[in-house]
Formats: structure tokens, sequence, C-alpha cells
């Protein structure tokens, strides 16, 4: 595996808009990401970790490009960036069906431009990648169960073929024996499609499973990075050592 | 939708439209007496199998002018409501998406409008343009902007910030396409019981603006003209009333059924 970095960050400072009190005030800015730095390298699976609200989305979605608002250096060697959204029920269309939200990503591909053959045979492609059967193309998502989607979901940011796919909590919203299903696929495109994942989890332990490294984040600062197997031995800051008892790891 | 989903007012109202309708379409080709010809000697009768509804004051044919006035009242209302939801559903969708100053400025210029009643603007327009069917097609469609506009915004803040808009914006799709091909599709629900809504209180206004005598001019009569003819002979004809009387009633309870049907 190369070991060029797909992904750099430093010192990114993010701030999102705050209240606006009047229509003549600019609404006062508030930061949630303070001083974050990190590499990431091509191919790997790294972990994100936080508990909720500590700007592990934030982050993300600054990577993606949705929070533009930063001052700090943000380097991704491709501008391939997709996301696998938190929850399955609002990450797909629900007046569409699932091959329109497919062949969707296709038809506003920004990198070229597809014929509808070409889309109706990278459809199916993907829908194997992702292990469902073909005939769901003409299935709503309302008739899908949450790990269905989720696979949908999963597809969906395959669509363009991206190099690095943030997976923003993709199984909290699933039954445990769904999350395994569900990481065992994202598991399996990481080797077969030699995809970067940046992985976004409160759960320790979904994160020892397949992560090679792995951020440790508390209100908005990276405070712990390192491989899950020597940090979950000998965690060096406190709160990933309160992280670990939580997670049921340490005593 | 299904039709599983469907219920008894969606029936009842498909009814009572589909028969309005179809007397307004058999209207267009047939009609039992000219609704425009004159005839002295057969003036102010009841109801008999020679005229359904009776004849008017002029001798004319109520059941004929019913035909003929209906499809007047439908084309007006019809107007108002195109105009009313085009206008209403852009302006809707675009304060909606992008927010901000825009949404400000137009929302407070809608609450404006809203709040301009419908027959004074009315009565604006006809003195500025003159009377007539277009006139008042276009003063009720721009009466109608603001409740269209409302609707379409609210059920646009309601989506904007759903997954699938962040999944579609990160894809490379346009705000456009955004809007009018990922968001849309969601509000047609509740856009097709506005139009419906929309179209009654249509026919409502436009009755009350002929009742006052705007609009639709002698010899040709919409429905609210016919109504406030025959407003003098309620007494001793009680049957010239009842004719337009009912087709408005049929008119405004099946669409109001249809739009309480197709809501759940």
């Amino acid at each position: 595996m190369q070991e060029e970095n797909i992904l750099e960050a430093r010192n990114l400072n993010v701030f999102y808009p705050g209240q606006r009190k009047s229509i003549f005030q600019k609404p006062e800015k508030e930061q949630a990401l303070f001083d974050v730095s990190f590499d990431m390298k091509e191919g790997e699976v790294l972990g994100l970790c936080g508990e909720s609200g500590c700007g592990k989305s934030t982050l993300a979605r600054t990577i993606v490009g949705i929070n533009t608002d930063y001052t700090g250096d943000l380097n991704k060697r491709f501008e391939s960036v997709q996301m696998v959204f938190q929850d399955p029920y609002g990450s797909l269309n629900p007046a569409r069906s699932i091959g329109w939200i497919l062949e969707e990503a296709l038809r506003v591909d920004p990198k070229r431009t597809w014929t509808k053959e070409e889309r109706k045979k990278r459809v199916l492609t993907v829908l194997e990648q992702v292990e469902l059967p073909a005939d769901f193309i003409n299935r709503k998502p309302s008739e899908l169960s949450g790990g269905q989607r989720q696979r949908v979901s999963i597809g969906l940011a395959l669509m363009q073929s991206p190099k690095l796919l943030i997976a923003d909590e993709p199984v909290s919203a699933l039954d445990v024996t769904i999350q395994v299903q569900v990481l065992q696929l994202l598991q399996n495109l990481h080797k077969n499609l030699g995809l970067s994942i940046l992985f976004i989890s409160h759960d320790l332990r979904v994160v020892y499973q397949i992560c090679d490294h792995v951020l440790i984040m508390k209100e908005g600062r990276i405070v712990e990075s390192g491989i899950p197997k020597e940090m979950y031995k000998r965690p060096k800051h406190p709160y990933t050592e309160e992280l670990l008892v939580a997670a049921g790891i340490r005593e | 939708m299904k039709l599983k989903h469907r219920n008894r007012f969606f029936y009842a109202g498909l009814i009572i439209t589909g028969i309005v309708l179809l007397l307004v379409l058999v209207g267009v080709v047939y009609t039992p007496y000219d609704p425009t010809a004159m005839n002295a000697q057969e003036k102010l009768q009841g109801a008999s199998f020679r005229h359904l509804m009776g004849t008017d004051n002029m001798g004319r044919d109520i059941f004929s002018r019913v035909l003929y006035g209906s499809r007047i009242t439908l084309l007006i209302a019809t107007g108002t409501v195109a105009l009313g939801a085009i206008a209403g559903i852009l302006i809707g969708a675009f304060t909606g998406y992008y927010g901000g100053r825009l949404d400000e400025v137009l929302m407070r210029v809608m609450d404006a409008l809203f709040a301009f009643p419908s027959i004074l603007l009315a009565l604006v327009f006809v003195s500025l343009f003159g009377t007539g069917t277009w006139q008042v097609m276009l003063a009720l469609g721009v009466a109608f902007i603001p409740s269209f506009s409302r609707i379409v915004r609210s059920e646009f803040l309601r989506c904007k910030n759903a997954d699938y808009v962040k999944s579609a914006k990160l894809q490379g799709a346009s705000s456009l396409r955004i809007m009018f091909w990922h968001i849309m599709p969601n509000c047609k629900n509740v856009i097709l019981s506005a139009i419906l809504i929309g179209f009654n209180n249509a026919v409502l206004a436009e009755a009350g603006l002929s009742f006052l005598g705007i609009g639709a001019q002698p010899p040709y009569a919409s429905l609210g003209k016919m109504l406030s003819d025959a407003q003098q002979y309620m007494m001793t004809l009680p049957v010239y009333v009842l004719g337009p009387g009912l087709m408005i009633f049929s008119m405004v309870i099946g669409f109001s059924f249809l739009g309480e049907g197709v809501r759940e």
C-alpha cells in the first residue's frame, strides 16, 4: 500500500453561524473545531471517535465541503469525496425510486457525462457491490428496511467512484445484527475497491474492529491519535480511558 | 399515492366534480337553448320539461345559461389558480431554499399582499384596466400568490436540510436541480391539495366579484352574475336562484372533498 496522504488537515478552525439577532446584523460566529491537525493515508480506514457534539460531524462536513467557514489548511489529494450519512431514513429521497436516486448521481456527475446505457450498467454494478438484488431499482426507500437503505446510501456514495468515503456513524441507527453486516460490507469495499474510509463513530468497539488508525476528539479538539490496538492497551489521555471504560473495553 | 389510500371524501369529490365537469363539457358542444337568446313570451317561468331550471327575466333558458356560465367560472378559476400556483410555487421555492434577505423581503411583500383584501385588489385592477374576464383572472391570481408561496416555502424549509439534499449537493447537483427535481416531488401532495382548495376559493371569489358587477359582462354571464341578477326574483321565483346556486355549491363541495381526500 502506498504511504501517500490522501487527506491532510493542518490547524483547522471551523466556525458555524450562530443565531441572527436582527436582519440588519451579521450573525455571530461560534467555533466548533479548534486547531485540528491529522494525516490520512491512502487506502486506510481512519476512525474518528468522540461523544456526540464533540465536532465529529462538523469535521466530516468540512472535509466534504458543506461547511466552508474555516481557517487553516485542508489538502485533499482527490476532489471526489463522498459521504454516507447516519440516518438511513433521511439520506434517500422518499419521493423517488432507488434506481432514480442512484442514477441521479451519474446524471449530475461533474467529471463526465454518462450515456443512458452506461448509467444503467453502473447502477447494476453498484447494486451488486453493496449486495442488493437488481430489482431494487424499482422500489421506493419506504419499502426498504434500515439495513437495506444504508446499503443503498453506501451505493449512492460509491456511484461516482470516489477515492475517499466519509462514513458518519453509518451503523449507529441500525440493529446490532445489521450493524455487523454493514460493517462487513464496508470492509469488503475497502479491500476490493481500495477505498479510503474516514469512519466516524462513538462506539470504540466498532472502531477497533475495522480501523487502522483512530483519532479521539473532545470538545472540538483531537486529544489522542494512534493505532487502536496500542491505544486501547495504554491510553495516554484520561478522556480516552474514560471512553474505553464506557465502552466496556477497560475496567 | 395508491388507490387504497384514497378515502370516501376522495371518491365523493371525484363523483361530484366529474358530474360538474361533464355538464360543462356537454355545454361546450350543446345547450338546449342559445344562452343569450331572449324570449319575451317565456320570461320568468318556473321549472318545466321545456326549461329544466326555468327562464330568467329576459326569457333566457337558465339551464343553458348555467352550463355556459359554469364554463366561464371554471375558466376564471383555472386561470386564477394557475397564476397563483405558478408564481407562488416559484416564490416559495426560492425563498424557502435560499432563505436570508431574499426570504425576509419577499415574505414581507407576501404578507402585505395577503393583508390586502382581494375584492379591493380586484376593484383596483378593474378601475385601471376595465372590466372583463381577464382582469378578474389577473386580480384574483395575484391575490392567490401569498397562500401558495407560504405553503411551498414551509415545505422547502422542511426538506432543504434533509440528508438527501446534502448528498445531492455533494454529487454535484445544481441548486435549481435540487429544488425542482429533488425537493419538489416531495411537496406534490401538499401542492395538489392547495390547488384544489385554491380552486374552491377561486370559484367563490369569482362569484363574489361577479355578484358585485365586476367580471363577465352581459349578455354573457358567469354563475355569480346570474345569482346577482336573480336576487330580486328570489321570493317570486326561487328556482331562478337555485340553478346557479346549486352549480356553485356542487363545484365547491366537489373540490373541497377532493382536496380533503388528497391531503389524507
